[in-house]
Order: C-alpha cells, then sequence, then structure tokens
C-alpha cells in the first residue's frame, strides 16, 4: 500500500505554480549555536543552486532570519514570516523549546513547519500536529541507537550503572526518558544512579563533574550539545571524569563541530554519535556534500547542514509531488510519504518519513573517537562504527 | 672530633647501616610532615569560623534571587493586563501582547513558566504554552507564606524530571480577588548558589527546609549529615546548612593514612632489602681480601685474589696482588742473599778445608807416580788424580756459583765471542755429530762481561750437546729487540718436562751420572749479575730453547 502510495506521488503532476515557493527559516545566526544557523545557510544555498540545476522542481525563495535562540523572538519572527510575508513554509530552528512554541504557533497559523535541527520527540509526540514535520532524525532515534550499542557492547553480569546529564528542557527529559525506555526494551540490565540537569547554555560544569564523579557510574549518557557539549567535556577531561566513568553521546557529540572546536582537547574512546558525519558513510553523495561545503566556506560542515539540506530538498519534493503549494492536504500527503536519498544515507537506504508521526526516519552510527588528521582542525573523528537501521515506525510514547 | 675518629674507625657495615636509615628516615620525615600539613589544612578548610561568613554570603545572595523572582511576579499581578485577563477568564483567549510579555519574563533559564490561574486555582493561561502541562503540585508539598506570596516547595526530581519551586501571588483589584499568578521556578537555580560552599569529598551545602528536606547544591535529594554550619533562614523554614560528608571524609583520611603507612613500611623494608645485598656483595668482595691476607701471613705467595670487583675494591684487590707479587720478590731475594752468604762461608770453608789437603795428596801422587815402576799402580795413580781434578773442578763450580766473580763489563762484539765458542766446542760437537748454527745480527756489540758471556755460551752449549748423545743441531743467534740484546741457545735434544724444568735452576740438581748440578745454576747466576734475564722453554721430545735478555746498553749490575 505504501509502495502503491509513493508510486502515485512520483506520477505526480507537472508543477502546476510558477511563482517561487517562499520559506521562512528561524536559525540562530549569532550567539550560542551561531555556527548551526550559518552552517545551515550555506546549505540552503546549496540546495537552492542545486534544485535549480534539476528540472521539475519548484524554485525556492528562501528568508534566513537570526532567532538567537530565543523564544519570543523566535514567535515573532514566525509570525512576521507568515502574516507579512506569507511564506509557503517555515522551516529551521535549533533549540526543542523555540521550536514548540514555534510549532504551536505553525498549528494556530495552519502554516507548515519543517523542523531542520532540532531533535525533542515531543514534537513528533504529545504537541504533534497535521503542520508539522520533521526531516533530521530526532533524539528518541539517538537514544533507540545508543540502548542497542550498549547492550551490544556490555553484556556482563553486574547490573550496569548508568548516569545522565542533560539541559535543562524538553529536549534534556526526553533523552533520559528515551534512554531509560530502549535499555529497557533491549533487555540491559542497568541501574539509573542520578539524573542531572544544568541549564541549558551553562558554562561551569564542575559541580555537576564533581557529583558524577561522586555517583561513579559504569556509563555517563550525556545530552549536551553545541558549545555547552564542548565546555562539558574540555571541564571532565580536566577533573579526570573520563577516566573513571564511559562517555556515550549519541545524538549530537560526534557533530563535526564538537570534534573540531575541541580539537586536541576532545579526549579518545568517547562513544559519540551526530545526525550526519563528514567521515561516514561513505558514499559519493556524502563526499560531494562534504566536498561542496568545504570549498563554500573553507570548513567541514555541521549536522545542521544536512538538516537544512534536507529541509531545503524535502520542501521541493513535496511541493513538486503536490502539484504545488495551494493544495495544503497533497501537500501534507506528499509529505507524509516523503522518501529522499540524502547525505547521510548509506549505499541502499533513504531516508523516509514516517507517516503518522511526521519524523523521518535515518540510520543512525555510532562510533568511538580516534585519532585522524583527515579533517583538520578535528584531531579526532568517530571510528570503530556500529551502525543501527531505525525502525519501521517511530516508536511513539 | 670523637665522633668523625670513631665513625672513620667504625666497621663499614655499620656506616651501611646508619646510611640506610637516614635515607629511610628522611623520605619518613618529609612525608610525615606533608601529612601533618595536609591534616592541619584539612582542619583549617572544615573549621567552623571560616565559613561562617561564606555560608551566610550565600544564603543572603540566594534570598535576593528569591526577592528577584518574587519581584518580577509581582510586577505581572500588577499589570492591569493580567486583571483584565483574568476577570474575562477562559472566554476570552489571551491577547498577543501580553501573551509576550509573558513569554519574554519565561525565558530567563532561571523560569520553567508563568501560569495565570482562576480564582479556583484552575489553570487559564501559561506560558511558554507547553508549561502549564508539568507536573501538578503534590498535596504534602511544603508551604511558606512571605511577603505577599506563596512559595510552594521544593518539589524534589522525580519520574526522571528536574526538581522545581513555585511562587505564587494573588491578584486583586479593590480587594476583590480575581485569580493567581505563579511562577514555576528551576530549583537547581537557587541551589546551584551554594556551589562555592561545596568540597568534595569533605563538605556539601545543603538547602534545608523545615528540617526535613534537604536538596543538594546540584537541586538534587541530599544525604543527611553532620551539620558544620546554619545560615540564617533565607525564607521562613528555609535555610542553608553545610554537612560534613562525614563517609567521604573519613575514608580518604584512612586511606590516606593507611597508604603512607604502607609506603613507610615498605620504604624501610626496601631499605633493610638494599642494606643486606650491599652488606652481602661488600663481603663477596671483602672476604677473598682477607682469605689472601691469611695465606700471605702463612707464607702463600703464589695464590693471587680476584681483583675484578667493582671500583675502589677492585683497585684494592689489584693493589693487594702487587704488594704480594713485590713481597714474594722482596723475601726471595732475601733468602737467596742469606743462602749466598751461607754458601760463600762454606765455600771459603771448603777451598780451604779440602782443596789444600787434596792439592797435597795431589802433588803425593804424582811424586808416587814418577818413581812408580808397575804399570798397573800407574793406571790407579793416573785414576786417583782423575778422580782428584774432577773434584777440584766441581769445588771451583761451586766456588764459582756462591762467590761469582763481579762482572767487568767491556763492549763485546759477539761475533768474537762466538767464534771462541765454536773453537771450544769443535771437538766435542764432532764427537757427538751436532752440528751448531750461528744466525742474527753478528756485527752486534753491547755492555758485558766478555769472560761472563763466554762462560754462559759454552755452558749452555755443553749442556745442549749433552742432550743430543744421539745428534742434532745446535743454533745460536742473537738479535736488538726492543733495546735488548736478545740471545737464544736452541737444541734438538730430549727436551725436560715440567718438574724437571722447575728445578733445573737448582744448584746440584742435575740428571747426568757425572754431573756437578752446578752449571745451570752458575750460568743463572751470571746472566744475573750481568743485569740479564734467562727464560728456558723446553718439552719433552722437541728441545730446549734458552733465551737469555741483555739490555743493549751499559747497566749496573744488580746489588
Amino acid at each position: 500500500m505504501r509502495a502503491l502510495l509513493i508510486l502515485l506521488l512520483m506520477a505526480c503532476p507537472a508543477l502546476a505554480q510558477s511563482a517561487p515557493v517562499k520559506v521562512g527559516c528561524l536559525f540562530p545566526l549569532s550567539g550560542s549555536g551561531g555556527l548551526y544557523g550559518r552552517d545551515s545557510t550555506v546549505a540552503i544555498d546549496m540546495a537552492v543552486d542545486w534544485l535549480a540545476t534539476q528540472e521539475g522542481y519548484p524554485e525556492l525563495q528562501v528568508d534566513v532570519q537570526d532567532s538567537r535562540s530565543k523564544t519570543l523572538r523566535s514567535l515573532q519572527i514566525a509570525r512576521r514570516f507568515v502574516e507579512e510575508d506569507s511564506v509557503d513554509f517555515l522551516c529551521g530552528v535549533v533549540s526543542s523549546s523555540v521550536a514548540l512554541t514555534v510549532s504551536e504557533y505553525a498549528r494556530k497559523s495552519q502554516t507548515f513547519f519543517i523542523g531542520t535541527d532540532h531533535a525533542s520527540p515531543t514534537l513528533v509526540g504529545a504537541a504533534r500536529h497535521p503542520w508539522y514535520f520533521r526531516v533530521n532524525n530526532d533524539a528518541r532515534q539517538s537514544m533507540r541507537a545508543g540502548a542497542k550499542y550498549i547492550a551490544e557492547h556490555y553484556k556482563r553480569g553486574a547490573p550496569l550503572r548508568v548516569a545522565f546529564i542533560g539541559p535543562d528542557y524538553d529536549y534534556g527529559y526526553q533523552s533520559w526518558d528515551d534512554i531509560r525506555r530502549f535499555l529497557d526494551e533491549e533487555g540491559v540490565a542497568y541501574t539509573p544512579v542520578s539524573a542531572y540537569w544544568p541549564k541549558l547554555f551553562d558554562t561551569d560544569y564542575s559541580l555537576y563533574i564533581n557529583a558524577l564523579m561522586q555517583d561513579a557510574p559504569d556509563i555517563l549518557v550525556n545530552a549536551h550539545w553545541g558549545l555547552d557539549l564542548v565546555a562539558f567535556v574540555r571541564q571532565a577531561d580536566q577533573l579526570g571524569l573520563f577516566q573513571n566513568m564511559q562517555f556515550m553521546n549519541f545524538d549530537a557529540g560526534g557533530n563535526y563541530e564538537i570534534l573540531a572546536d575541541l580539537g586536541e582537547d576532545m579526549p579518545e574512546g568517547l562513544i559519540l554519535s551526530a545526525r550526519h558525519h563528514v567521515n561516514w558513510p561513505d558514499t559519493r553523495h556524502n563526499a560531494q556534500f562534504v566536498k561542496e561545503f568545504y570549498a563554500r566556506t573553507g570548513r567541514y560542515p555541521s549536522y545542521a547542514a544536512a538538516g537544512a539540506w534536507s529541509g531545503m530538498i524535502a520542501i521541493a519534493t513535496a511541493v513538486r509531488q503536490a502539484g504545488g503549494t495551494r493544495d495544503t492536504a497533497a501537500l501534507r500527503l506528499a509529505l507524509k510519504h516523503l522518501q529522499l536519498k540524502l547525505p547521510e544515507d548509506p549505499e541502499g537506504f533513504s531516508s523516509r518519513m514516517d507517516p503518522t508521526s511526521h519524523q523521518m526516519l535515518q540510520v543512525q552510527a555510532i562510533g568511538r573517537t580516534l585519532p585522524n588528521p583527515d579533517f583538520a582542525p578535528a584531531t579526532m573523528m568517530l571510528g570503530d562504527i556500529s551502525v543501527y537501521p531505525p525502525p519501521d515506525i517511530w516508536p511513539a510514547d | 672530633m670523637v665522633f668523625a675518629k670513631s665513625w672513620s674507625r667504625g666497621s663499614l657495615a655499620r656506616r651501611y647501616m646508619v646510611a640506610a636509615l637516614i635515607a629511610a628516615l628522611v623520605p619518613l620525615l618529609i612525608i610525615s610532615v606533608l601529612y601533618d600539613r595536609y591534616a592541619a589544612d584539612l582542619l583549617h578548610r572544615v573549621s567552623a569560623s571560616r565559613v561562617e561568613g561564606e555560608t551566610e554570603a550565600v544564603a543572603a545572595r540566594m534570598s535576593s534571587f528569591l526577592s528577584g523572582q518574587m519581584n518580577r511576579l509581582e510586577n505581572i499581578a500588577d499589570l492591569p493586563a493580567t486583571a483584565a485577563f483574568l476577570r474575562a477568564g477562559a472566554e476570552q483567549p489571551i491577547d498577543d501582547a501580553y501573551f509576550d510579555f509573558l513569554l519574554l519574563e519565561a525565558e530567563s533559564p532561571e523560569v520553567y513558566g508563568i501560569e495565570l490561574l482562576a480564582d479556583d486555582e484552575h489553570l487559564l493561561a501559561a506560558a511558554p504554552s507547553g508549561a502549564g502541562k508539568r507536573e501538578s503540585i503534590p498535596v504534602m508539598a511544603p508551604f511558606v507564606r512571605h511577603g505577599g506570596a506563596d512559595i510552594i516547595g521544593p518539589i524534589l526530581p522525580e519520574n526522571g524530571r528536574p526538581g522545581w519551586f513555585l511562587i505564587r501571588m494573588p491578584v486583586t483589584v479593590d480587594n476583590q480577588p480575581l485569580g493567581f499568578v505563579m511562577m514555576r521556578l528551576r530549583l537547581a537555580s537557587l541551589t546551584e548558589q551554594m556551589a562555592p560552599l561545596s568540597l568534595p569529598g569533605i563538605r556539601s551545602p545543603q538547602l534545608v527546609v523545615f528540617d526535613r528536606l534537604g536538596v543538594a547544591a546540584t537541586g538534587t535529594l541530599a544525604a543527611a549529615g553532620e551539620v558544620l554550619q546554619s545560615s540564617a533562614p533565607i525564607l521562613p523554614g528555609w535555610r542553608v546548612q553545610l554537612v560534613a560528608e562525614t563517609g567521604r571524609l573519613d575514608a580518604p583520611r584512612q586511606n590516606l593514612r593507611l597508604t603512607l603507612l604502607l609506603l613507610a613500611a615498605l620504604l624501610a623494608a626496601a631499605m633493610g632489602a638494599l642494606f643486606v645485598q650491599m652488606s652481602r656483595r661488600l663481603s663477596g668482595y671483602l672476604r677473598p681480601l682477607r682469605d689472601g691476607a691469611d695465606a700471605v701471613s702463612r707464607g702463600d705467595f703464589a695464590t693471587p685474589v680476584p681483583d675484578n670487583g667493582p671500583g675502589e675494591l677492585g683497585s684494592l684487590a689489584q693493589a693487594f696482588n702487587h704488594m704480594r707479587r713485590q713481597l714474594r720478590e722482596m723475601i726471595n731475594s732475601r733468602v737467596d742473599m742469606e743462602r749466598r752468604g751461607a754458601l760463600g762461608d762454606m765455600a771459603a770453608g771448603i777451598a780451604h778445608e779440602v782443596r789444600n789437603p787434596l792439592a797435597t795428596v795431589s802433588t803425593t801422587i804424582y811424586g808416587m807416580k814418577k818413581s812408580e815402576p808397575d804399570p798397573d799402580r800407574i793406571v790407579m795413580y793416573d785414576a786417583i788424580t782423575d778422580e782428584i781434578e774432577r773434584v777440584d773442578r766441581t769445588i771451583e763450580a761451586f766456588l764459582k756459583y756462591a762467590r761469582p766473580a763481579a762482572p767487568v763489563k767491556s763492549r763485546v762484539a759477539v761475533r768474537e765471542v762466538f767464534r771462541s765458542l765454536r773453537t771450544l766446542t769443535a771437538a766435542r760437537l764432532m764427537e757427538r755429530n751436532v752440528t751448531m748454527n750461528l744466525a742474527g745480527e753478528s756485527r752486534l756489540e753491547f755492555e758485558i762481561d766478555p769472560t761472563h758471556l763466554r762462560q754462559i755460551l759454552l755452558n749452555l752449549v755443553l749442556n745442549a750437546v749433552e742432550a743430543m748423545p744421539d745428534g742434532g743441531v745446535i743454533s745460536l743467534t742473537v738479535l736488538r729487540q726492543n733495546g735488548e740484546v736478545v740471545l737464544t741457545v736452541a737444541d734438538t735434544g730430549a727436551g725436560m718436562d715440567a718438574p724437571t724444568l722447575q728445578k733445573v735452576l737448582r744448584p746440584f740438581f742435575t740428571t747426568r751420572a757425572g754431573g756437578s748440578g752446578l752449571g745451570l745454576a752458575v750460568t743463572a747466576e751470571l746472566v744475573r749479575n750481568n743485569a740479564g734475564t734467562m727464560n728456558i722453554d723446553s718439552r719433552p721430545g722437541k728441545g730446549t730453547v734458552v733465551t737469555l735478555t741483555f739490555p743493549a746498553h751499559k747497566s749496573e749490575a744488580p746489588e
């Protein structure tokens, strides 16, 4: 049935509209997380340029505004996009807490919101609505893969002592819920010893690092991202945390920006993952994406770039399949059954949208930091990769 | 001074013992001092006098934080828009501008959300939108009324969510209650302010509410413990306390003490083992020296001591061996001199008491022989005369050995000596079918007593002839080597075995019937008197090589 539907969508009518598709994107372009927005903007330009060379795709007119990862500012930008610019799509947003407010507005204003970076499962779970779709892996899929990794690599008699630390907002809460849920599903014997939530964009983690060292878990699951993660790793390394427990971050830790920012301060042997890797999968598509990004910026892309690329390709593909933007039902149907070949997809796999949750299902690759000078300024890259395909349907609450 | 003397005279082993003890005690002393300083520092850090001020300062900051949040909430409650919204109730959607204002107020990381409640406490609106979906207030939650606000909580982390607390403020217009504004605050934002008071493993700060609920700086439940310090209340029933991490405080100290004790014991054991080892090694080197000294005292100068010891011990052993050799040579020389003196006296006696009567006997026999007509008797007289002459020759040789004439050195051409030697021995050589070869630097000249040289070479050639009863070859060579004149007399005769070779220079030792046993002894003496050395190398069946070495230039004869 699903295959038939996809075939029907592929045999879409010719694009009925000639006006460009208007997309309003919200990314932090300055402050903490500013790099994600800047990388996303580059990837949007790359996608628009690429689409222009392809036949049958609509022209995208993309406006990127600096949200500064602030909720009220983001809400006001979203309102302006919808009420003044009449955009067809809202897109972007790095922080899940901001995304929840923007998504709520998208629901009220009946505007499609294509999430490209934030990862809290709440957006496709409790806060799901017909106007929201997310094209990047969410933290739930990351935690599911992480639990499988732990189950495969830590088989022993005594229960594992697992601690958690993550930012104090929905993304952190969901990550802790999900890793426990999937450890239970995998039948891993473990004991949760502690959970800590430093505030988002904190700079001093010594209080929590000392507490974790006193708790002495076997595994520390970390859900920080961006500069928070950089600061945490640097301070934890100085305080000797990594000698006492295995550090794991399954959603954002292996992001190239983290590896580059830490440079020689990145310890060897941390277990990390990301939604996109510059050195995996070893496909022509991924290599071209990374090479093109490097040619434009002189640096390698963070995973936000892959998310923004996916967002643009998803919008163009859905509009093409729906024959335009006027028929929102057709557009929604196209988005629900979206199937895309993206840079983060290994050979033989294509990212696909879960029609119920509106969450893109993608492969998750988890690895260990190993010395690798190929992608300077990073000195460590992920190696010894374990690959976890997504489930058939997104695991709802 | 007395100690220094005593120390220098003390045994080496004792000195090692003292050195080992010092080496063990000094680190122990250092470790003890360091430990003492650590303990003193620990005491200082946990002392109440120092932390009292810090605790009160932190409590004041937390109180200020709470006042700030209450002030913010009061501002919201005082807004006409708040009263208007609450008055309208659920019938009217929240105004965008007012919602944005609430959102802005809630954007602080300390604030989870702001909620507007009706007079009957049911939720009308929340900013952000999802904030109102958080956990409900537990029935048994602590409750404090302070400054016109209700403080509810703290609620500890539960079900994988962080802790929080509420500040609730009533909204009234003209004394008529319209509802409430409520701010849900992050508990850790309050407790994190206690972090500067934390000393991991030693003490931890806690926010204690109504003396029954302790919250750690991380916003999690804190374990009860011995209270070191308590602040003034920051709210009624809320205070900051410093709690000793008793187990964690004692365990590292005990571990440290045990580690230090173990370290000290290991150090002492290691030093003891080192001392024993050093003592054994030293004894291993010194014992042969002691045995060597014992051997010398017993008159054994032939046994050397091993001289492969390290450093000064090896040098000492080498010096000991050198001393042993020198002593042996000195004693041998002294004995030889005394023996010669005795022999000289005896020789003088023999010359006087034997030779003179023999001369009388010989003269008498000669006279009797002249007048004897009986041929048989004449043969007997001749035999007596021959025997008397043989005895005289032996006495003559003995006199030469015992009282050798002092050399009178002159420049001697070896060629001339060899020529006269060949003339003197020609008949004997022919008789024994012996060939004599002369080789080397025939024009060589050197300082020596010519009579002695002739006697030396004659004795050696005659000995060689005697060693070759069936004929053979005698090779005489002369060479100049390293500033010395080297003469060799080699024969192809019977040779000698090692025991014979050892005794061959002794006076009166002979292997031939009729030999006096003084030939080689006299030869060796003559060589020595002319500052030369003589070496005899012989193998049974292969022959004998006698090597004489003389200084090429004039030198003093040994005394």
